[in-house]
């Protein structure tokens, strides 16, 4: 036992050392986009400024709320796509690049797409857990259904308590002692 | 007996002492037949109700003297004219004690006996109406018995007939099995050996025994001289030991020379030298035999002083050695004993015999510790003749059994005679007494076999079942039994069922003394239930108890037995609960008190214990069982989780909206790229 003990150890301290640190193919994806970020600067420049909700959206989500974010980036990109059109079909420079971000009203249409990705998510979570927990609600009954009637069927003994505690559980007085 | 019967019995004693026996016969406790007693088994007269002009003897047996009902079916299947003819036999509640007793019921019509006891004869027969009329009927009767390999055991002039009041025609021998071999004799018809035993302690009867009774009953019948009055038992015994049991028996009286070489030939006290019945037959066919020397003592070189006797003789040193054992002791250990076996006395069976009981006794330990042991194996040693001598009681090897069962009839302790068992005392008379081989082997085989079971603490084992291995007569010595004779399977229901009634059951019917009883008489029907009987689960020990009593009513087909039925049915409740389907269990209830009303054991056995059913039902049980675990589990997981309710279903909503949102995201870009293509401008 103290062998096997040993040895998850081991294989638990190489994992707290990688834990802040990307994997190699993480690492080679980033420099992909890196590369073609360069090729293609004034997009790249345009997504950066317009995916800015995103990027605070998966900064400020907690672990396991990834799925959150998630939703907020494809509405933060569906908003972003119409003006990465429009920017490829004027110039496609810094400059036309520039003033797209420098557009307030565009940038609210990109910004309030990604505010909608936050609504879907609030609405979707309510509905989901309500849903979820009255289906909870309804097993639970279902089960104790279930139970009652084996216990119906075959006697207290059903329930694998020993006879003699089944016999002085009933004799509990009106504290339950 | 049925119940039927024991009701007429009272009321016949209210009618004037006439007690019904079986279907047909009466027996008149008024009318008694004292001549026809055997020991405290009493005699009275019989008659058939259809003629009461047919008479018979009724012996009403004592159950003290364990009356030897298993030789009733041999006993009738003899052919002989010379031996009263057993008519019936059974139970009866007997109204002048008021307990069962177990009675035989014998042709009518016998004479009176040949001599009373202590009396001499008044017939004047001469010598051919005596090999005719006397010897000739009882070699046939002895001859017929070994055939069957039953002995008698109470041969004697008292207990021998006239065949009616012509007293000229063949003898007829009287009932021998109303009391256990030997019991009823007096001594003077005894071997030396079970002469000195308690009367139950006598053990099985052989033929030789037979023949040695009818040589003296014979001299009894012969003598006109009384050669032992004032003599007592005791004495009779010293004295056959000292001048041998011929010359005790004819001393000085005056016989025809023929019947001299016959009593010679039948009274000797070697069993190897005795005759048998070949040689009585030749003697009767008018042979001229030799007849055997009577044997002579070795008389010691010097005499050996015990108590201040001087001592020539071992046999009777042996006799005397029990008076003061602490002498004895001393005198093993300072070899003053050894020293007179070795030196003094010429016999080397006696002096081999005496080495090894020294080396016995020295296994055993310090012979201080355990001076009654040494006496009894001394005792053995120096004169193998006498019967096993321990703690002041006396008996044959075969004879231990008849004490056990003594004991336990009159609720004695039988402490003292497991002692003797699990001490080897039996077996090692056997090995000194003259018997064959196999019988050697199977008796030393049998005590085995009892100090094993004396060793089993389980129900049914122990001292009580050596008694009934031991003592193969032995009606059941339960104390519930107390007042009746329960001896087979159909006698434990009928006396079961009449406690019952009386209100005196509860469901555990079997006590140990009935287990081991039926362990002995009918080992495979008690093996089937003897778990459950043994085990510490009270309701078990009812379902067992119920399966034993349905297996009886099964075999001896008694239709009705309600009373017991009755004890069982408020004893079961929680035997039901074996069944664990609620359903099912309230449907056996219910067969289970039909069954009741009937008195039918076997139904409510066989719904009980249908196997089938049980084992169905297990697994279901079993099951359920299983399927109640997992949802019990599954429950408390969910109440777990729904525990808190604000972030029950969270991440599931999270993930069902990013699936949404990519969904709409997908449709906004492809729309984008549509209107791209097409020239469409959005912004």
């Amino acid at each position: 036992m103290a062998k096997k003990d040993k040895k998850d150890k081991k294989d638990k301290k190489p994992k707290k050392a990688n834990a802040g640190k990307l994997s190699f193919k993480a690492r080679l994806l980033m420099v992909f986009v890196l590369m073609v970020g360069l090729v293609f600067l004034p997009t790249s420049m345009l997504l950066f400024f317009g995916m800015i909700p995103s990027m605070v959206a998966f900064f400020i989500s907690g672990r396991g709320l990834g799925a959150r974010a998630s939703t907020v980036s494809a509405m933060n990109l569906a908003g972003c796509i119409p003006f990465v059109f429009k920017l490829w079909s004027m110039e496609n420079d810094f400059e036309s690049s520039f003033k797209i971000i420098t557009n307030m009203n565009y940038m609210s249409i990109i910004y309030v797409s990604a505010l909608f990705g936050y609504m879907i998510d609030w609405v979707m979570t309510g509905l989901m857990s309500s849903f979820l927990y009255q289906k909870g609600i309804n097993r639970m009954k279902a089960i104790k259904k279930r139970q009652e009637l084996l216990i119906e069927q075959w006697g207290k003994e059903v329930t694998g308590v020993a006879e003699n505690d089944i016999e002085q559980e009933e004799k509990v007085d009106e504290y339950g002692f | 007996m049925s119940d039927k019967s024991q009701k007429q019995s009272s009321a016949a004693q209210q009618r004037g002492g006439v007690v019904p026996f079986g279907k047909f016969m009466s027996i008149d406790t008024s009318r008694r037949l004292p001549q026809f007693d055997n020991g405290k088994s009493l005699a009275y007269q019989a008659f058939d109700n259809r003629d009461k002009q047919k008479k018979f003897i009724a012996i009403v047996a004592d159950t003290g003297q364990i009356p030897r009902w298993t030789a009733c079916t041999t006993y009738d299947g003899l052919a002989n004219t010379s031996l009263m003819h057993l008519v019936g036999s059974g139970v009866l509640r007997w109204p002048l004690t008021g307990k069962q007793h177990y009675v035989f019921l014998y042709q009518g019509g016998v004479g009176d006996c040949l001599v009373k006891h202590g009396e001499f004869s008044k017939i004047s027969w001469r010598h051919p109406e005596i090999m005719s009329y006397f010897i000739s009927p009882m070699v046939d009767i002895l001859s017929d018995m070994s055939d069957k390999n039953l002995g008698h055991g109470s041969i004697r002039p008292s207990n021998i007939f006239y065949a009616g009041v012509d007293k000229n025609r063949p003898i007829i021998l009287g009932d021998c099995l109303s009391s256990q071999p030997h019991v009823t004799q007096p001594s003077v018809f005894l071997t030396i050996d079970k002469a000195m035993a308690k009367p139950l302690g006598r053990g099985r009867c052989t033929l030789s025994e037979d023949i040695y009774a009818l040589g003296v009953s014979l001299a009894m019948f012969l003598r006109r001289n009384d050669e032992l009055a004032g003599l007592s038992d005791k004495d009779i015994v010293r004295k056959k030991i000292e001048q041998g049991s011929y010359l005790t028996i004819v001393g000085a009286e005056r016989f025809q020379a023929s019947f001299l070489e016959l009593l010679r030939g039948l009274l000797h006290d070697d069993v190897k030298v005795r005759w048998g019945l070949d040689d009585i037959l030749s003697w009767l066919d008018g042979s001229r035999m030799t007849p055997p020397a009577l044997s002579r003592r070795k008389k010691a070189n010097r005499p050996f002083i015990f108590q201040g006797h001087k001592y020539f003789f071992p046999d009777t040193l042996a006799l005397d050695l029990r008076n003061n054992s602490s002498e004895l002791v001393q005198m093993i250990d300072n070899k003053e004993l050894s020293q007179w076996v070795e030196k003094s006395i010429t016999d080397k069976n006696i002096q081999e015999n005496y080495n090894k009981v020294l080396e016995r006794c020295a296994s055993s330990g310090s012979i201080n510790d355990v001076k009654d042991y040494v006496v009894t194996q001394v005792t053995m040693a120096l004169n193998p003749m006498l019967p096993i001598y321990y703690k002041g009681i006396e008996f044959t090897y075969d004879g231990i059994g008849g004490l056990l069962a003594e004991a336990a009839y009159n609720g004695d302790s039988q402490s003292l005679l497991k002692e003797v068992l699990l001490q080897n005392l039996p077996d090692h008379a056997v090995s000194l007494k003259a018997v064959s081989q196999n019988e050697m082997l199977a008796q030393i085989k049998l005590f085995d076999i009892c100090r094993a079971t004396i060793r089993k603490k389980s129900q049914g084992q122990g001292i009580e079942k050596c008694t009934y291995m031991l003592s193969n007569d032995s009606p059941c010595f339960s104390p519930k039994f107390k007042d009746y004779f329960v001896y087979n399977d159909k006698s434990v229901l009928i006396t079961f069922e009449n406690l019952s009634k009386k209100g005196k059951e509860t469901a555990i019917f079997l006590d140990t003394n009935c287990i081991a009883f039926f362990t002995t008489h009918n080992a495979r029907l008690m093996e089937r239930v003897i778990y459950d009987l043994n085990s510490s689960d009270k309701d078990k020990k009812i379902a067992g108890n119920l399966r034993f009593m349905a297996a009886i009513q099964h075999r001896t087909k008694v239709a009705s037995l309600p009373a017991i039925a009755n004890v069982f049915l408020g004893s079961l409740s929680n035997v039901y609960k074996m069944y664990h389907n609620v359903k099912l269990r309230k449907q056996i209830e219910e067969g289970v008190k039909v069954e009741a009303k009937d008195g039918n054991l076997v139904g409510m056995s066989a719904f009980i214990d249908n196997f089938t059913v049980k084992s169905k039902d297990q697994k279901a049980f079993d099951l359920a069982k299983r399927e109640y675990a997992l949802l019990q589990n599954e429950y408390n997981e969910y109440n777990r989780k729904l525990a808190n309710k604000k972030t029950y279903g969270v991440v599931n909503g999270h993930d069902a909206a990013a699936v949404v949102s990519w969904i709409l995201a997908t449709v906004i870009t492809v729309m984008s790229v549509m209107a791209f293509l097409s020239g469409y401008r959005m912004f």
